[in-house]
């Protein structure tokens, strides 16, 4: 028989059902003469129940924000680029976007396959996250770049032939940057611009057919459509009606130009 | 979508791509995280700091972690050591461990139901969320690791930094504590507080 000294260090892993069959019978014929024990065994039995019980409603999901901060705090040096950059360029390889690239190859196949509307949604999620990550790197207030020098450095150095919508000083839009994001098989293009002095990207994803829609991603405007098995994204940051008119706008800009 | 980006990644090759592959892995572990970083902060801006802080942490001493052991508990880890070095540093009075009111006492007017029935009964539509907040920090933090997020003893013992007996006699306070402050809701709405009870019973 052990006594109530005895029983209670072994309390906890006793209700929690983690002692071993003799132990378990020593508590049981203690507690069966000892109703004090016997009750606080009852009490933390309901304790536990209760809480585990409610473990899904106990737990909530993190805030897309704070999503988007930690994905940010993953250091650039994890994905060193793969082939030497041109000096001076300002059309860079950009390897850690590949992260969305990487998903697009995934999301391929399924894409035609159905799902369409959440993969999507996923893939828009993601570049946001990339939007993100490379607007906190490159900062902003650069001066603006010119749209035809971006499109022949990104046949030159990516062998990338892609149509870059320049800026417009009436919008006050300034393109900024143009990068390559590689995976395999392909790059996707990232267009860096600043509207109102806002950072807003457009992504080009070559034979891609997205279905033409808008929506609100961890805290972003994202515009999707396609054009001649030509994949656009456009994300921005915002999520109020102004920021989504704003989209609107620029979406409509950067369609007028392809 | 993080797992897919791992899958995918996985098939590349490098040492990149081994990193890359960690730091996926660790931030699907970010729900946890806040949850646990609510209970010590009760504060959702001070808990996402202490979340981004974490992973920055982890980020940079990623080669400190052994492949193989359990990546959630090493990140609850770090979380826990961030909100210590945090507090510290805000000269904030920690909780006296020794300053809970728990007795042997049976809960009152029992009408013969089992503790049980009588838990259930009183938690039905109670603030449980709260009544775990409301415990003082040492108990909420080994019940919320144990029965939330389901590590084991020794785990929690490592996360604490106490030993594996501590855990446990913590554990089982805090689920006592957490039953009577329960069950010993008034009807006209007044709780019972527990020491320091911040969103206690409503």
């Amino acid at each position: 028989m052990k006594t109530c000294d005895e029983i209670d260090s072994l309390m906890t892993p006793y209700v929690d059902d983690e002692v071993d069959l003799a132990v378990r019978q020593a508590i049981d014929a203690h507690l069966g003469q000892c109703p004090p024990c016997h009750e606080r065994a009852q009490t933390e039995r309901a304790a536990r129940r209760l809480v585990r019980s409610r473990m899904s409603a106990l737990t909530g999901a993190a805030p897309a924000s704070l999503r988007v901060r930690c994905v940010g705090a993953v250091p650039a040096t994890h994905a060193a680029a793969s082939r030497p950059v041109a000096r001076g360029s300002r059309v860079r390889r950009w390897v850690p976007l590949s992260m969305a690239a990487t998903l697009l190859l995934a999301l391929g196949g399924v894409f035609v396959a159905g799902q369409q509307g959440r993969l999507e949604a996923a893939f828009a999620a993601q570049l946001a996250i990339d939007h993100e990550k490379c607007f906190a790197e490159f900062g902003t207030g650069h001066p603006p770049i010119d749209a035809a020098e971006a499109e022949a450095r990104l046949a030159a150095v990516h062998g990338v032939e892609v149509s870059v919508p320049a800026g417009e000083d009436g919008e006050q839009m300034a393109l900024v940057d143009a990068r390559s994001c590689e995976y395999d098989g392909g790059h996707m293009t990232h267009l860096l611009y600043e509207v109102e002095g806002r950072p807003v990207s457009l992504f080009v994803v070559p034979d891609v057919r997205h279905t033409e829609r808008s929506l609100d991603v961890v805290g972003h405007q994202a515009r999707l459509w396609s054009a001649d098995d030509v994949g656009y994204v456009l994300v921005g940051d915002g999520a109020s009606a102004d920021d989504g008119a704003a989209m609107d706008r620029v979406a409509a800009y950067m369609r007028a130009h392809e | 979508m993080l797992s897919n980006m791992r899958l995918v990644s996985e098939r590349a090759d490098g040492p990149a791509v081994d990193s890359r592959a960690l730091s996926d892995q660790a931030l699907e572990h970010i729900d946890s995280l806040y949850g646990a970083a609510m209970r010590l902060t009760r504060n959702p801006a001070d808990a996402e700091d202490l979340v981004q802080e974490t992973y920055v942490k982890a980020f940079r001493f990623e080669r400190q972690f052994k492949p193989g052991t359990h990546l959630k508990a090493w990140l609850h880890t770090i979380l826990h050591n961030t909100f210590l070095n945090l507090r510290r540093r805000a000269i904030r009075d920690p909780v006296d461990v020794d300053s809970e009111r728990v007795d042997m006492a049976p809960a009152r007017q029992t009408d013969g139901a089992s503790p049980e029935d009588l838990l259930m009964r009183s938690a039905l539509g109670a603030d449980l969320q709260g009544a775990i907040d409301a415990l003082p920090d040492t108990f909420r933090q080994a019940v919320w690791l144990r029965d939330v997020e389901e590590f084991s003893y020794k785990e929690i013992a490592d996360i604490l930094h106490v030993a594996a007996g501590t855990v446990m006699s913590r554990i089982s306070r805090g689920r006592r504590m957490l039953y009577r402050h329960l069950t010993e809701q008034q009807p006209d709405g007044h709780g019972l507080r527990i020491v320091g009870g911040a969103g206690g019973g409503r």
